[in-house]
């Protein structure tokens, strides 16, 4: 990968996001679940950002929240990856009526914005974390099957799967070897836009009240708290709201530079 | 000695929006074990689908658009038609008992993968190889190819090779199995004049080692000259005439092949005016074949009232030519 200022920004956003969540035990200065009597104090030297309504460190809840985001944007974009690869590599490479089918399919699910279709999942099966990235992995599988058949489409057409035919390849071996190692770049690419996607939508469905529930730190269920004492401490909404920015914004940045 | 292939009759159609194209019309030949044929025509006649045919490739998958026998003596003796068998059987054919390979050694190998990987994936498709004895194939391969420093060229991907380098390569994956029958489709077409003649004694050289039966596809004469013994003319899905290559070379007898050979340009006889002549008008659409005779609308030959009422069929002229031309007796006199 060569390292355009995009991606050099974006890189850099990711490592401070993963920083936090595999450091957060180590820099977070309060143990981010611990309350105080200090209900909604004004950022300090103790606490940065100020405390919250139980009298927790805003800025611990931060850096911590950093995991709950990763883990589910991680996991969503597995799960997406791990669905629609699949499908994305077998329509496109057998193509006819099975391809047909597919296309329906993922025309029919990309129609419908992802958050509304995540928030009605989520309502059904209840809001926990492994909810949650399975919810929003389902919701992206037809991003990533449709851009994976679409390259799909024209390296079926290569000289070299003719060749890979002609010394007796077998469709499993070809697409496996052949096919799938030419499409992972841009898959990896969609990975990377895929997490971006669902940090975002988890933070909303937690800013809307279907998120993680309490007391895990999560960001967008913090910016919906401190919504309520914005005259107070803007910084209590601000902070998460930031670090969501940051992080979604690290991811998108790598992801959409390719292509 | 029985052939190690026979084609009878095969015709090769392609048909989709209201439109049916002959590609390969009722084309029947033999090919004797170690033998080279070079099968010569312009671009579109055909050839290459005779090529795919044979692989089971063509992609057609209509009942009656694919039909005749190529029947195949497999290398452990038993003789079979390749149209009969299932997908997962014709696998099995592929690089193990017939190879192919293409015009084109820019875009055969995959670009993500070494070379060295790609030789030995072809070598564990077909036998229980372990990786190490795979590998060890592959590095016997290119040194029998004589491609100086194989090791390292094991270790390189596609695009840090020159085009002669990847057509070695693509040989070597071609021969990783030790097929009976090589189908070579231009293989020679995209390399430069010096890199073509080391391709063609290459090949010569590992058919002599190996013995295996070689399908030499091209439009190009010099090379036909060069490598086969025998040849067949194809013109429009047809073939028109075919012999030994220095036969038809010296005495053509079907009309196309004698323009085809005018038009090359000769050291020993310039053309008048200083001119090549050029076969008049096009290769017909194949969705459109003209009536009676293929050729006879660019045919100086072609008598109206015979060449576009009645189609020629094959003649033997002697024992090892065929022509399919109705004036061949008055043109050869």
């Amino acid at each position: 990968m060569i390292l355009t200022p995009r991606r050099i920004v974006g890189l850099a956003l990711i490592a401070l996001a993963l920083a936090c969540a595999a450091l957060a035990d180590v820099i977070a200065p309060h143990d981010p679940l611990r309350s105080s009597v200090a209900f909604l104090s004004p950022p300090s030297a103790a606490h940065a950002l100020g405390t919250d309504e139980l009298g927790r460190d805003v800025l611990s809840r931060v850096i911590h929240g950093a995991r709950t985001s990763l883990v589910i944007g991680f996991g969503a974009a597995v799960v997406a990856m791990a669905i629609g690869a699949p499908v994305g590599l077998f329509a496109g490479y057998f193509g006819g009526r099975v391809d047909v089918v597919t296309v329906v399919l993922i025309d029919l699910f990309v129609s419908l914005p992802g958050l509304v279709l995540a928030l009605v999942i989520t309502v059904m099966v209840g809001p926990s974390l492994q909810n949650l990235a399975l919810v929003l992995g389902f919701v992206m599988w037809p991003g990533v099957a449709r851009l994976v058949r679409g390259q799909v489409l024209a390296i079926r057409e290569a000289t070299f799967i003719e060749a890979a035919r002609a010394v007796g390849g077998t469709p499993a071996w070809i697409i496996s070897r052949h096919v799938w190692p030419n499409t992972m770049r841009v898959a990896a690419a969609q990975f990377a836009v895929s997490v971006s996607f669902a940090i975002f939508t988890s933070s909303s469905l937690s800013f809307l009240g279907l998120g993680i529930p309490p007391p895990t730190p999560d960001w967008g269920g913090m910016v919906r708290t401190g919504y309520d004492f914005l005259a107070i401490n803007p910084l209590l909404s601000l902070g998460p709201g930031a670090a969501v920015t940051v992080t979604v914004l690290g991811f998108y940045l790598v992801g959409s530079s390719v292509e | 000695m029985s052939a190690l292939l026979e084609v009878r009759d095969l015709t090769v159609r392609f048909s989709g929006r209201g439109q049916v194209v002959n590609a390969v019309h009722r084309v029947s030949f033999d090919l004797a074990p170690g033998e080279t044929v070079a099968l010569v025509g312009e671009s579109g006649c055909g050839k290459s689908t005779i090529g795919l045919a044979i692989m089971g490739l063509t992609g057609v998958a209509r009942a009656g658009d694919l039909t005749g026998a190529i029947t195949l003596t497999f290398k452990a003796g038993k003789r079979r038609d390749l149209m009969g068998l299932s997908d997962r059987a014709m696998q099995a054919v592929r690089g193990n008992e017939v190879a192919m390979i293409f015009q084109e050694p820019m875009s055969s190998l995959n670009p993500v993968h070494t070379v060295g990987w790609q030789i030995r994936e072809a070598i564990t498709q077909h036998q229980g190889a372990s990786r190490t004895a795979a590998d060890d194939s592959a590095l016997g391969l290119l040194k029998q190819l004589g491609i100086p420093d194989a090791e390292r060229c094991l270790r390189a991907y596609p695009h840090q090779l020159s085009g002669g380098m990847r057509q070695r390569v693509m040989i070597a994956i071609a021969l990783s199995c030790r097929p009976s029958l090589l189908i070579a489709d231009e293989p020679t077409t995209a390399l430069d004049v010096t890199i073509q003649a080391q391709i063609l004694e290459l090949l010569k050289r590992l058919q002599a080692q190996t013995g295996m039966a070689i399908l030499f596809i091209t439009h190009n004469f010099g090379v036909v000259a060069e490598i086969a013994k025998r040849t067949m003319v194809m013109y429009a899905g047809q073939i028109v005439e075919a012999g030994a290559v220095s036969e038809v070379f010296h005495a053509p007898r079907m009309p196309y092949t004698r323009a085809l050979l005018d038009s090359l340009p000769r050291l020993d006889r310039a053309a008048p005016g200083g001119r090549l002549p050029a076969i008049p008008g096009q290769v017909p659409s194949p969705s459109a074949l003209p009536p009676g005779c293929a050729f006879h609308p660019r045919c100086r030959y072609a008598l109206p009232g015979l060449c576009d009422g009645r189609t020629p069929a094959l003649e033997m002229c002697d024992d090892r030519r065929v022509v399919r031309c109705l004036r061949w007796t008055e043109i050869a006199a």
